[in-house]
């Protein structure tokens, strides 16, 4: 057990630390010219006003005129020190940044995967339990077809109907908790999509399982056929998927943060690839790696509790 | 063990005969029709969108701006007056092109990934599918926008940064594809029967692949034009006047509460178009 | 006495594409109390169908078109979903086909009986608890408090059954369906599974309809018998009526191609054919076809918890094959005999020891030398529905070990699989068909078919018969029989089968958790076995002696010199 749970965290690392080294090649080893873009800004032409001296001293100041491997220990060693350089932009330091943006985000996007996943398992559990055939094709239709909605656009005509028409939310703006409620169900409907898709595709299969005949042969009723069996069994392959969408909720974030006008980390990335700010990109980058990483550690830890088949493996 | 064969499996083995399901499809499912008629529509928008739309798709008509969709502008105009139509039609054009980039970026490298890793295999395979598990860490969308921040803006670099972001989950899928009919038993069989590996490869595992990818193809037709709308969206495509679908739908954000249709009727357009190929790879076979 | 079940003109069709097809029509039977019913018949007889319509688990396009089942004066086929899960489990008891899929591998195997014990409301959670582990103990599981809290993939796939079986009696049922309950059970599991139900009946005085396609199985355990095929009625009658004077020809091919039943008659086959020992007695003259020596081979599972486990699946295995011999390996699940084959077959890599053909070490070959030994060694899988490529025509298939050696023109080619197709006993109509348009048995040939193509030297066949139908099974064994006399191929036969593998081999080798415990010609491992596993794989043969509740009387059609005494 403790031999799984190092092999998992040993693993949680590595995913931060190659998340961290292919963001370095693709921002700074690219063939395109960090200084040139750092002084450009948005569209990446190159300011005609940049002095040579300019781009010297820049170029010194983030190492750009050492080797690329030099380049990359010594930001590897900052980072690991806690100094993730400063914002080209505002010259504040990037860990504020996120640090001053982050609440705004979690709440956003804990209240979106909490509605995500109800949905989502209401809507498998309906659409399976459901023996009137017209709800059953709606319950499993609906999940695909919302898959074909982009994120965006589902974010305004929320605000469309539920602010502007119905005047039930404020349409932007950061406070209070009916400020979170739009931006949450925009950003949980992808995910809910998706959940309710495996999860239901899942019972529906599981119940076609031999096993699922001894139980109503032994006289269950249909709540606890579906409930009690089903759903447990269909839970396992859906678990993965609930990690697997953790970062989507976090570049959902990118977008829902835009639409709705709300400060987090979603709008600092989008306004910090505006304006080509380098190391604040970096920083946020990485900081989806690392939610995916806890959020799989933690999906991996859960594991062994719902399926006895990996916590105690047949000889 | 003693293994019962039953009818069933006869039947699910049978549908996997290479295009034979998608033919007898689409002579059963209006959907499927539906789906390639929104198809071909759109194609035609984008090669000839001058015979679907008499209005300018940069120059408005102040006197008519804002007005709600009518006989005359089916579509609505915008807040400058241009028709909303001819924006999207004449958008068409830039969306799938960027489109057919991604998707060829993507294709390309994911092929040869997923190939290579699912037919060589041993510790290539395993290489490989490492890097794409630390890959599938970052969220696709934000790997285009390291992209872009990297190669800066325009419709070509938004289209190759949401190729290269779907590259990871697109080689995985291909990989799986790969292995599920190199691993099939008639290949081993052939193998046993002498085959050597460019016969097995061309006579037994691309024909049966082919169906499949196709039909992921299609499916990632469908992620990357809504990949790219939201690049657009953000504001790092096609710079304004010229139209693009996700842009159209950001042109509509401050007009919300007056002019509905801005934002909803190029948004209804791309969810037509994803829908449809969507539709069409599920009918050529593909579950995910 | 009344009938705890009665069954009146039953006829059931599914919904398919081409509308309506008839499964069962106008079935009936009754079956009293403390007795048992075996309804026996081939694949796609109806006899599952039947047996679920009684429990009222058909599945969703099964239509009930006619009849009436009353189960001890309940109306099934009357019942609501509400009322008649009432009835299930209390009143009808279901012991399932596989054991491996039969339980929720996510509970505790103790969570599962007791909920059978508390669905119908009787008894309270925690006095099932206690039940619970005396049922356990009653259908013989060792140390049942333990066994309580462990997970279905923790037990044995007889382990398995028997909680399946403790599930369907837990309520003392009137009534026990056992749907072919042991058919994918080794033989020794199978008998001990067997007896374990049928004392479980006597105790609680059940009925028992035991759905089978084995009638050695059926002669054995129950006090009538009835045969269906396709759907209908052939045959009713008391076992020993049946046993003894089988009336239609159904259930003298069912009788004839009972794999447990024929190795009686094999006996005599053998005394018709001494050519069979003649060639084993000289093979020790010449090398050896194939030599395989201190083959073993070990797999490293990965698990995610702790280390990783070695698993040595073959463990020194040593045998030879002469020219044009039959050698068979026969073992349980697990016992690493198609690991053996697929090494033999080049497929996978030994990890110690060598194979080698006339001499030559298969694993030193160089790229022109394997594929000499492609030419020498074919290799037929055990599922023909997955080892024939779906998008080919049969006679591409068939050709394409042709076309590989580049053996003549694509013209002669074409030819002369048509010839092959005639050999292994397929019309010629048949080439330009695909395998989804065939039966199993004929979609097996193609793939023997397409071995003999080349002319091998060795065929190996990994469980090549197990999948069919006994009677298909019997024509396929004919005709491999047949085509050794003809062209003179070796075989290694792969077999879980005991009675398969006297029918067809000279010698036989027994392996046992990666180890060949016996090895020796075939007529004397069965008369005189040398080890204790080997005696308890053959009396575990239904239809042998050991297991016989009453005195099994062999069909007049088939000789009655039988092997008595074999099995003690």
């Amino acid at each position: 057990m403790l031999r799984y749970i190092s092999r998992r965290v040993v693993y949680a690392v590595f995913v931060v630390w190659a998340a961290y080294t292919v963001t370095f090649l693709l921002l700074y080893q690219l063939p395109s010219d960090p200084v040139s873009i750092m002084l450009g800004g948005a569209g990446g032409e190159v300011a005609a006003n940049a002095s040579a001296a300019q781009k010297a001293h820049l170029a010194h100041e983030y190492g750009f005129d050492k080797p690329a491997v030099v380049q990359y220990f010594v930001l590897l060693v900052r980072a690991f020190h806690g100094d993730f350089g400063q914002s080209v932009q505002s010259h504040v330091p990037v860990a504020q940044l996120i640090a001053e943006a982050l609440p705004s985000t979690l709440a956003i996007s804990s209240l979106g995967l909490l509605f995500a996943l109800v949905i989502g398992v209401a809507i498998a559990v309906g659409a399976n339990f459901t023996r009137n055939a017209f709800l059953r094709g709606l319950l499993f239709s609906l999940p695909p077809l919302t898959a074909s909605f982009p994120t965006f656009w589902v974010g305004l005509v929320l605000l469309q109907v539920f602010s502007f028409r119905l005047g039930w939310f404020p349409a932007v703006g950061n406070g209070g908790f009916a400020s979170v409620v739009l931006p949450a169900l925009a950003l949980a409907i992808p995910g809910a999509a998706a959940y309710a898709q495996v999860l239901g595709r899942g019972i529906e299969k599981t119940l076609r399982e031999p096993f699922i005949d001894v139980v109503r042969a032994k006289g269950a009723q249909r709540a606890r056929v579906h409930l009690g069996h089903a759903l447990r069994n269909a839970t396992i392959p859906a678990l993965t998927l609930v990690g697997l969408t953790v970062g989507g909720i976090f570049a959902g974030a990118v977008v829902t943060e835009t639409v709705f006008s709300r400060q987090g980390l979603g709008r600092l990335l989008q306004a910090s690839v505006n304006t080509q700010d380098i190391p604040v990109v970096q920083m946020l980058v990485l900081v989806s790696a690392v939610a995916f990483a806890i959020v799989n550690l933690v999906v991996d830890l859960v594991y062994p509790l719902v399926d006895p088949r990996i916590a105690r493996p047949a000889h | 063990m003693t293994e019962t064969i039953s009818p069933l499996t006869a039947g699910s083995l049978a549908q996997r005969r290479p295009l034979r399901g998608l033919r007898s499809k689409t002579t059963l499912r209006p959907g499927l029709v539906l789906a390639v008629a929104v198809l071909a529509i759109v194609a035609a928008w984008a090669i000839v969108p001058h015979l679907f739309t008499p209005f300018d798709p940069i120059v408005g008509d102040g006197a008519v701006a804002q007005s709600a969709p009518s006989l005359a502008h089916p579509f609505g105009t915008d807040a400058i007056g241009r028709d909303l139509l001819s924006r999207v039609v004449y958008g068409t054009r830039a969306s799938l092109q960027a489109t057919v980039i991604a998707i060829a970026v993507a294709f390309v490298a994911s092929t040869v990934i997923g190939l290579v890793a699912g037919f060589v295999g041993g510790w290539l395979d395993e290489v490989l599918m490492r890097i794409v598990d630390v890959l599938l860490a970052v969220p696709s969308l934000l790997v285009s926008l390291l992209l872009v921040t990297a190669l800066g803006f325009g419709t070509t670099n938004v289209a190759i940064a949401v190729g290269v972001g779907s590259v990871a989950a697109f080689s995985r899928v291909l990989r799986s594809e790969v292995l599920r009919v190199r691993t099939a038993q008639y290949v081993e069989a052939a193998e046993g029967a002498g085959a050597r590996w460019w016969d097995v490869l061309l006579r037994h595992v691309l024909p049966h692949a082919a169906t499949p990818i196709l039909g992921l193809v299609a499916l990632e037709f469908g992620s990357a034009i809504l990949a790219i709308a939201s690049l657009n969206f953000l504001g790092y495509g096609a710079q304004p006047p010229a139209p693009e679908w996700g842009g159209l739908v950001a042109d509509g954000r401050n007009y919300l509460a007056t002019a509905w249709w801005i934002t909803t009727i190029p948004g209804l357009v791309i969810v037509a178009v994803v829908i449809s190929t969507n539709h069409i790879s599920r009918a050529i076979g593909v579950r995910r | 006495m009344t009938a705890v079940v009665e069954v009146e003109g039953l006829s059931i069709s599914y919904r398919t594409e081409r509308g309506l097809t008839e499964a069962v029509s106008d079935v009936s039977f009754r079956l009293q109390a403390g007795q048992t019913l075996a309804v026996v018949g081939g694949s796609g007889s109806g006899k599952s169908s039947t047996a679920h319509a009684i429990v009222g688990l058909l599945p969703e396009n099964a239509v009930v078109t006619s009849g009436r089942i009353t189960v001890a004066g309940h109306e099934v086929l009357r019942l609501s979903e509400r009322r008649l899960a009432r009835i299930r489990g209390s009143v009808v008891g279901l012991v399932p086909q596989d054991p491996t899929v039969s339980l929720d591998p996510v509970q505790t195997v103790g969570r599962q009986i007791v909920e059978a014990l508390i669905v119908h409301g009787r008894q309270h959670r925690r006095v099932a608890r206690a039940e619970a582990v005396r049922i356990l103990e009653r259908v013989g599981i060792d140390q049942p408090a333990v066994r309580f809290g462990q997970y279905p993939h923790e037990l044995s796939g007889g382990q398995r059954q028997r909680v399946l079986i403790g599930i369907a009696t837990a309520c003392e049922p009137q009534l026990v369906i056992a749907d072919e309950a042991t058919s994918g059970l080794d033989v020794t599991v199978q008998k001990r599974v067997l007896d374990q139900l049928e004392t479980l009946a006597a105790e609680q005085g059940t009925a028992v309809v035991l759905i089978t396609h084995d009638l050695g199985v059926a002669a054995d355990r129950s006090d009538a018998i009835l045969v269906l095929d396709h759907g209908r009625i052939v045959e009713a009658g008391a076992t020993p009526e049946v046993v003894r004077n089988p009336q239609h020809a159904v259930t003298r091919r069912l009788f004839d191609s009972a794999p447990s039943l024929a190795v009686r008659s094999a006996a005599d086959r053998v005394e018709d054919r001494p050519s069979r020992n003649s060639v084993a007695a000289e093979a020790h003259d010449r090398p050896p076809l194939i030599a395989v020596r201190d083959l073993r081979k070990e797999f490293t599972l990965s698990s995610a918890f702790g280390p990783k486990q070695r698993l040595l699946a073959v463990d020194g295995v040593d045998f030879r094959i002469p020219a044009g011999g039959t050698f068979a390996l026969v073992g349980e699940s697990g016992s690493g005999k198609s690991t053996t084959a697929r090494i033999v077959a080049g497929f996978e890599k030994p990890t110690w020891g060598t194979v080698s053909v006339d001499g030559e070490i298969v694993s030193d070959l160089g790229a022109a030398g394997r594929r000499t030994f492609r030419s020498r060694v074919q290799f037929v899988h055990q599922n023909p529905f997955a080892s024939l490529d779906p998008s080919f025509r049969v006679e591409d298939i068939v050709a394409e070990p042709l076309r590989s050696f580049r053996v003549g023109t694509p013209s002669d080619r074409k030819e002369r699989a048509v010839e092959l197709l005639a050999a292994v006993g397929l019309s010629a109509d048949l080439a330009r068909r695909r395998p989804a348009e065939l039966s199993g048995g004929q979609r097996q040939r193609v793939a023997i078919a397409r071995a003999l193509a080349i002319e091998p030297e060795l065929v190996i066949l990994d469980e090549a018969v197990s999948a069919l139908d006994v009677v298909v099974q019997r024509e396929v064994l004919d005709l491999l029989a047949e085509l050794r006399e003809r062209l003179g191929v070796a075989y290694l036969f792969i077999s879980h089968d005991l009675a398969v593998v006297r029918l067809v081999a000279d010698t036989v080798g027994v392996l046992q958790h990666g180890r060949l415990v016996e090895q020796g010609a075939v007529e004397r491992v069965f008369e005189a076995p040398e080890t204790d596993y080997t005696r308890e794989l053959l009396a575990a043969i239904p239809g042998t002696g050991s297991t016989l509740r009453r005195p099994l009387l062999l069909p007049t059609t088939t000789t009655t010199t039988t092997t008595k005494g074999t099995a003690q």
